[in-house]
């Protein structure tokens, strides 16, 4: 943990949904140049965590906050143009654009370009979207319909439209989950290359326990809606109550 | 994505053309209701904006269409201006209205969406029939003054023609704009576009208003070569007339529209000359292609040669994969 301030810090946020706790008073933060994973059993709130952190849920009680201001009821659009950057754990690129009119809708979205009626969406930003979709390793791929690649491609293309918007901070839900073990080491050390190269912290949900001790600096263990562990992977690993929380899992 | 190209902005005007030349081989008797096939193709075209490219199924896009169209009626008849003034007032009053019903109907989803636009022409028709004063109630108004050159069937096509032109190609750049790709990735998957940062509302309230501009402007046209307004111009009945078309047509071709508004009034007009079940007809008609053509009578001319011609180079390019209904919801 660095000393300075944090790029993206919850202070006690709470979020029910009728009478069931999914999030319960979670105080967590990210600073620069970290890789901070949410580990946690199947409903322990990580999901809830991440959409109170990008905006897509207001949490109960509680603030959040993006650089050091308050974004607690910012909705998701007004985040991303303050730097936050978010994939989502089912892939939800546009299935029938192509891979690289994809990120080109990405850049045109970041740059505020919603609205231009006059000029060629499909001529602008070519070459960005193009080097963004060479970061990923699809750059051979790119006039492919982004629908008809393979599951672990339209994972890579997912993060290049994340990337798209030039995040500060890089928020990714289950960055690797359904991919096979080449493709995870793969998908991972092109993560860390480009959170290193751009220095952008991440904050990552995972499930492969082997995958978080070896791509995270931090692990946040979050059990039935609630912080249970914060702090370095062998400080995790060591730990009791994670090791009861993960009955039966091996580390 | 949708490009642009001198292509097709070629394809339209030759498409324009070809409409105009239509005087050269259609009985006189004939022309004003090819004139009105024009307009209602113009009408339609805007619709599309919003069902294809928005995925917002507007059922009461005839409001717009019958607001353009009173305006200039009451502009004309009721107080005497002249027609430019009448066309000034309608086209600047509809925007205000646009914006009025954009925000209303926004804030519902979906199907309530939908309703929401029919309630609001529903609205705009019982205000028209109830108050006989201003519109003439269920008699309308007759007797739009026009200057002297506009004065015939003729150059009321030709102005017709002129127009739905125009609306055609300012849509084809708008589709192929940022904004235009930006709208069918919404349609697509709203909450990934939030997640980019486009304001999802935001864009679908532009989409509204422009197509409510255009629906407007060809109410306008339908006042000039009608030379009357009656209610059923605004009622919901146009509305989902419209929607029928756009449907039929296919909503996800650029051109699928007008295909739609030729096929369903060439086919009424035809058959009333020698039935009076011409509703029959065509609701019969309606029903077969729905059932042959989920996706409209535009994709499926895609692989033939009439597709290429007429269709081909200006569909869009999902029309080959039209998107799935399902969104797909991050969980």
């Amino acid at each position: 943990m660095s000393l300075a301030s944090p790029v993206l810090e919850a202070k006690g946020v709470t979020k029910s949904f009728g009478a069931f706790t999914a999030v319960r008073n979670v105080s967590l933060a990210v600073y620069p140049q970290e890789v901070v994973a949410i580990i946690g059993p199947n409903g322990a709130g990580k999901t809830t965590l991440f959409d109170l952190l990008t905006g897509r849920k207001a949490p109960d009680s509680g603030e959040v906050s993006l650089f050091g201001r308050v974004v607690t009821h910012e909705p998701p659009w007004r985040r991303v143009h303050r730097g936050l950057g978010r994939s989502f754990q089912v892939s939800s690129v546009f299935p029938t654009l192509t891979a690289l009119e994809n990120v080109q809708i990405g850049i045109l979205l970041a740059r505020k370009q919603t609205f231009q009626l006059f000029g060629q969406a499909s001529l602008a930003h070519r070459a960005q979207a193009a080097a963004l979709l060479d970061q990923v390793g699809l750059r051979d791929r790119m006039d492919r319909l982004a629908g008809e690649l393979s599951y672990g491609d339209q994972r890579a293309l997912e993060l290049a439209v994340a990337l798209s918007s030039r995040p500060k901070v890089l928020l990714l839900d289950e960055p690797t989950a359904g991919m096979g073990g080449e493709e995870t080491d793969e998908c991972l050390s092109r993560v860390k290359a480009i959170a290193a190269a751009e220095s952008i912290p991440v904050l990552f949900i995972e499930h492969d326990m082997s995958v978080v001790f070896s791509f995270a600096t931090r692990v946040i263990v979050l059990v039935a809606g609630e912080v249970l562990v914060n702090g370095a992977p062998a400080v995790v690993r060591a730990d009791e109550r994670v090791r009861e929380a993960y009955f039966g899992e091996s580390f | 994505m949708e490009h642009l190209s001198w292509r097709r902005a070629l394809l339209l005007v030759l498409l324009g053309l070809a409409a105009a030349a239509l005087v050269l081989v259609v009985p006189e008797s004939r022309l004003p209701a090819v004139t009105r096939t024009v307009m209602l193709a113009g009408a339609a075209m805007s619709l599309n904006l919003l069902i294809g490219n928005a995925g917002l199924v507007s059922m009461g896009h005839g409001l717009f269409l019958g607001f353009g169209a009173y305006v200039v009626a009451i502009g004309s008849v009721k107080h005497g201006l002249s027609l430019s003034w009448c066309i000034a007032l309608a086209i600047s009053s509809a925007v205000v209205l646009a914006v009025v019903s954009a925000i209303i109907a926004l804030r519902a989803r979906a199907l309530f969406f939908g309703l929401l636009t029919l309630a609001l022409s529903q609205v705009a028709f019982v205000f028209v029939a109830r108050n006989y004063a201003l519109t003439g109630g269920d008699d309308g108004l007759v007797g739009i003054n026009v200057p002297k050159w506009l004065d015939s069937d003729l150059a009321q096509h030709f102005v017709a023609v002129g127009v739905t032109t125009a609306v055609c190609l300012l849509l084809l750049m708008i589709l192929a704009s940022p904004f235009g790709a930006i709208l069918r990735a919404l349609r697509d998957n709203p909450e990934r576009v939030a997640s980019l940062g486009g304001h999802p509302k935001h864009i679908e309230f532009i989409a509204f208003v422009i197509a409510g501009i255009l629906a407007a402007i060809m109410g306008v046209v339908a006042a000039i070569t009608d030379q009357a307004v009656e209610p059923t111009l605004i009622s919901w009945t146009t509305g989902a007339t419209l929607l029928v078309m756009v449907a039929l047509g296919g909503r996800f071709t650029f051109l699928g529209p007008i295909l739609g508004v030729v096929i369903l009034e060439t086919t009424r007009t035809l058959v009333q000359t020698y039935s009076e079940h011409s509703d029959l007809v065509v609701g019969l008609l309606v029903m077969g292609c729905a059932l042959a053509f989920p996706e409209g009578i535009g994709p499926s001319l895609q692989g033939s040669r009439l597709g290429r011609w007429f269709g081909g180079p200006v569909h869009m390019a999902e029309a080959a994969t039209p998107p799935s209904t399902e969104r797909t919801a991050a969980p």
